[in-house]
């Protein structure tokens, strides 16, 4: 186990997850156990150690297959875990725990669409969690459901509508006014801006923001998205395949990657830079599926800098000596930095030999 | 700008609303109902044949089970509109009050069987494991003997009348909605807006009941319509093999039965019990329709 | 460089219950030989409408006007099924949603090779080849095994560079490409966006890339076209766009979004929601939302204008933009 907490004295964390583990096992058809086949299973979640710390927004990024949202699930208990432990505030959490803990942990979820009951109102929606957690009586809902409306900017006049006469901005509201009339301590933000429109994100985001600051909540963001990652985020944990390769403040991790797939990630974000180019791809293939997992580090198939080692050991998660809260899984965490200049290095040749290549084409006309 | 407080909030977002009105399942069925042609169909239709059993009194002045032996087998008349069976009784009151018969049992018996299938199968959909397993065991054994050759035996071993009908219909019809509602819960299941309940505490009836079952009924109710055809055909053919109703209530299966042996002298004995239930059949059959096209929100 | 695609007042209209609706209203713009041009807006603004009309894709319901020249010819012009026919080698489509366009019950390379069967009239083993070749130059590793693969077993990018495969089969000179990375992880449309790239520079490809995404124009594209509301609002070099915008939603929108490469405090959000296009606005659509709004916004009609070298704009106070953007440019290091 590894120990992912700065060595800066810090407080306790508000949430902590170790060796957790969650894996689907694959059902055989009756053809194939008859022929002997042994079921596989989907690792979806593979020994993951992290820690929140209180009214922080920690950042979960990864690709399709690593399993943030299965870790997500599992934290928020809609799964019950194959492994290893989740705690909130020093107290053990499974799938089964009572509605007190529960009101503690709150989700959004990505798809404004499907998040909401569509045959409730609103204020049905919105009520009926004050009606279980708040215990407010029937007749006072109509009012209470206007605080947590209210901060979530969700127009009253429209309390008494369907989700479908709403827009995904304010669906997207509703679900997190929901989330917050439960007054909870940590909200888990699945993907909460990818299903909206470009210029609606910003609402959103910037509400999530003013939440935090606000009523000093916890927030674990989940998502795919680098740019909305960089702009909320205090810390960043990279997943990959099931485990988390990477974690660090938010900038550190930007700035000093220390784990190639984070390097890899990185630089295929496309930067509204113009000039700047496609950049050269980084890594080769799509990730291997969660099912046949590779041996030892499950990126050497894919990393620049494997070894022999890597294809026997499995790096922990380990802090480096190059900030105190910065974790890397990689048996050559300190050879990381001239990959990114070798990365930068290739994109900066390449755009240029691209600029050449347009320049001559356009003097030839 | 911030866009949080609720004063600024109402102006700037205002525009999001759709300007005109947006159909919706309750608005739609209110808005929306006569613009379905099966569904219009199909109530009128049904609401003349109902209309017409239900006033039966007023429409025919003999009784149905008013024999009169010194007018047998008349043909239709202007005394007896669809003439006399073989034992006098007027044709048209058979009809009537035989409607009667038959459209309450097929209502009323479409109901136990919905009740108790769409429990089961909200519970097996739901809890999964065990429970489903069990469920649909007990389907697999309904649905391994012949719908008639099971409704018959059951009819036989309870005795003739309406009793033995009910049980044996829900006994035997509960299936169909066990699978449908097992079938939608399990899709349902998976909507965010569930898990959302559940992560947020809710318990298991609150989240069957209020999120599943609204959202998985109206499958089940669409179902329901076609069920009630189902069920007056098998009543009917009950009466025709003398288990339905025992006479003298009067009985549209029993009708055809009886007038099987006059179809070359006096065809409308059989013919028009049997027009009868074709009628109400597509007429219930154009309701569905409609109904489906209705109640599904948009 | 010759111009290869010119559209010219392109509406479509929609009969709905309610009325009639615009979902493009008088787009026009010009690709030459050999580019690429982003055509970026949110959800509802016409963007895929617009693409769509190039190739005749649009439903049934909906008329189409204004004329579309393809090296000179009009493909929306009476006989034009004749003539999409005979240009359908020469313009190509990718779509968002690779699943729904590949047969699900015929192998990939298959599909791959009929279509070049079809196009090329090539028959079946220098087909098969072809296909090979084509599947190695969209870098599809082991593309001898991957061409019996079906497409259910191939991972979502393997299954869009088979749809690029098979849309430069026919060796076009336009690519249409309908949000195809959307869906995508970052990694995997790096490389299917280096593809593209690739072939635009090797074969003169050109390329109409239509997506949300400013930042993937503004990597891949020379020109963008920004829509809002049906119409285009501004349209120029990406640099000139992204650099300088001279109209305001272009400004708001790119003051709006997260940018990976620029850290900002608060996003600045534009204020209301697109207008629904049964009831646009009257005057400037984007009007009710505008920071700069003047009366001379509230009526009349908008078209782009020529501001400046190969940058036109709609919107008649332009020069407010330019004021903005003085203390606070939309480029770091501008």
């Amino acid at each position: 186990m590894t120990d992912i907490r700065p060595e800066v004295a810090t407080p306790a964390p508000q949430l902590e997850v170790r060796a957790l583990r969650k894996y689907f096992p694959l059902k055989l058809s009756l053809m194939a156990r008859l022929r002997g086949q042994v079921p596989e299973t989907v690792k979806a979640v593979d020994d993951v150690d992290m820690v929140v710390f209180k009214g922080e927004v920690l950042g979960l990024v990864g690709e399709t297959g690593c399993g943030k949202s299965t870790l997500a699930r599992c934290i928020a208990g809609l799964y019950e875990s194959s492994g290893g432990e989740i705690r909130l505030d020093g107290q053990a959490l499974s799938a089964r725990r009572t509605t007190a803990l529960r009101r503690r942990i709150q989700v959004v979820f990505q798809d404004p669409y499907s998040s909401l009951n569509p045959r409730m109102t609103v204020t049905q929606t919105v009520g009926e969690i004050l009606r279980v957690h708040g215990k407010i009586p029937r007749k006072a809902v109509a009012t209470a459901v206007d605080e947590p409306l209210g901060l979530v900017g969700f127009p009253t006049a429209l309390k008494n509508a369907y989700p479908r006469s709403l827009s995904g901005g304010l669906r997207q509201r509703v679900s997190i006014a929901r989330a917050l009339a439960a007054s909870p301590e940590i909200l888990l933000a699945d993907e909460p801006v990818s299903a909206l429109d470009v210029s609606v994100q910003a609402t959103i985001l910037n509400l999530l923001d003013d939440l935090r600051k606000r009523l000093g909540l916890t927030i674990l963001l989940i998502t795919h998205d680098m740019a909305v990652v960089r702009h909320l985020s205090d810390r960043v944990a990279v997943m990959y395949l099931g485990r988390i390769v990477e974690s660090a403040p938010s900038e550190e991790l930007f700035t000093n990657p220390r784990h190639p797939y984070t390097v890899a990630l990185l630089s295929a974000v496309p930067h509204l830079e113009p000039g700047r180019g496609v950049p050269p791809p980084a890594v080769v293939g799509d990730p291997p599926s969660p099912i046949r997992l590779p041996s030892g580090c499950r990126y050497h198939p894919r990393c620049p800098l494997a070894e022999e080692v890597c294809r026997r050991e499995d790096p922990p998660l380990e802090i480096g000596p190059w900030h105190p809260g910065h974790a890397a899984a990689c048996h050559f965490a300190e050879r990381v930095d001239q990959l990114v200049l070798q990365t930068a290095d290739q994109r900066r040749d390449r755009a240029l030999a691209q600029q050449a290549d347009k320049a001559a084409g356009q003097e030839k006309d | 700008m911030s866009a949080l407080a609720p004063g600024n909030a109402t102006q700037t977002l205002s525009p999001d609303l759709l300007p005109l009105p947006v159909t919706s399942v309750k608005d739609g069925f209110r808005t929306r109902w006569y613009r379905s042609r099966s569904f219009v169909a199909g109530i009128v239709i049904l609401g003349v044949i109902i209309g017409m059993c239900t006033f039966a009194p007023l429409l025919t002045p003999y009784s149905p089970t008013q024999q009169d032996l010194t007018h047998v087998l008349q043909p239709p008349s202007a005394q007896h509109l669809l003439g006399t069976d073989q034992l006098g009784i007027d044709m048209w009151s058979q009809l009537l009050y035989g409607g009667r018969t038959d459209l309450r049992i097929a209502f009323l018996a479409v109901i136990l069987p919905f009740i108790l299938g769409t429990t089961l199968g909200c519970l097996a959909g739901y809890y999964g494991r065990a429970v489903d397993v069990g469920v649909m065991r007990m389907v697999d054994i309904v649905v391994a003997f012949p719908f008639y050759v099971l409704v018959i035996a059951l009819v036989f071993a309870i005795g003739p009348g309406e009793k033995g009908i009910y049980i044996a219909i829900t006994i035997v019809g509960w299936v169909s909605y066990a699978r449908i509602v097992r079938g939608e819960i399990l899709v349902a299941k998976q909507q965010d807006y569930v898990l959302a309940a559940r992560s947020a505490g809710f318990g298991a009836p609150r989240i069957i009941v209020r999120h599943l079952l609204p959202n998985v009924i109206t499958q089940a109710i669409v179902f329901a319509t076609a069920d009630v055809v189902l069920d007056i055909l098998a009543i009917v053919t009950l009466g025709y093999l003398g288990l339905g109703v025992p006479p003298p209530i009067p009985d549209w299966g029993r009708m055809i039965f009886n007038g099987q042996q006059f179809l070359t002298t006096q065809w409308q004995l059989a013919t028009f019990p049997g027009l009868a239930v074709v009628v109400t059949g597509i007429g219930l059959a154009l309701l569905g329709d409609g109904l489906s096209d209705l109640l599904r929100p948009e | 460089m010759p111009e290869l695609l010119r559209v010219e007042d392109d509406v479509v209209e929609i009969r709905t219950r309610r009325g009639v609706l615009r979902a493009v209203d008088g787009v026009s713009f010009s690709i030459a030989a050999g580019e690429a041009l982003g055509l970026v807006g949110e959800s509802g603004c016409g963007k895929t409408t617009a693409l769509r009309t190039i190739l005749g894709l649009i439903p049934r319901h909906a008329t189409v006007s204004g004329r579309v020249l393809f090296e000179g010819e009009d493909l929306l012009a009476k006989n034009g099924d004749a003539m999409r026919r005979r240009r359908g080698k020469a313009i190509s489509m990718i779509f968002q949603e690779p699943m729904t366009a590949l047969n699900p019950l015929m192998r990939a390379g298959q599909q791959i090779a009929e279509a070049i069967e079809i196009n090329l009239g090539h028959g079946g083993r220098e087909a098969r080849r072809e296909a090979v070749d084509l599947m190695r130059r969209v870098d599809i590793p082991d593309a001898e095994r991957r061409y019996r693969a079906y497409p259910h077993e191939l991972s979502g990018g393997m299954r869009q560079r088979v749809m690029i495969a098979m849309a430069l089969s026919c060796h076009p000179r336009l690519v249409l490409c309908d949000e195809p990375t959307t869906a995508l992880d970052v990694t995997v449309q790096e490389q299917i966006l280096n593809i593209l790239a690739t072939m635009q520079r090797e074969e003169g490809l050109s390329i109409l890339y239509v997506t949300h995404d400013l930042a993937v124009v503004a990597e891949l594209c020379e020109r963008v076209a920004v829509m809002y509301a049906a119409q285009i609002v501004e349209i120029g070099t990406v640099d000139e766009v992204f650099r300088r915008p001279r109209h305001p939603y272009t400004l708001g929108l790119l003051r709006s979004i997260p940018r990976f490469e620029r850290v900002q405090e608060t996003l600045n959000a534009i204020p209301g929601a697109p207008p629904h296009l049964l009831a646009p606005p009257p005057g400037c659509r984007f009007h009710p939302r505008c920071p700069y709004v003047e009366d001379d916004c509230r009526q009349g009609d908008f078209p782009l204008l020529p501001i400046g070298d190969d940058h036109d704009s709609a919107c008649i106070h332009s020069e407010r933009c330019v004021e903005a953007i003085v203390g606070d440019p939309v480029m770091p290091g501008d």
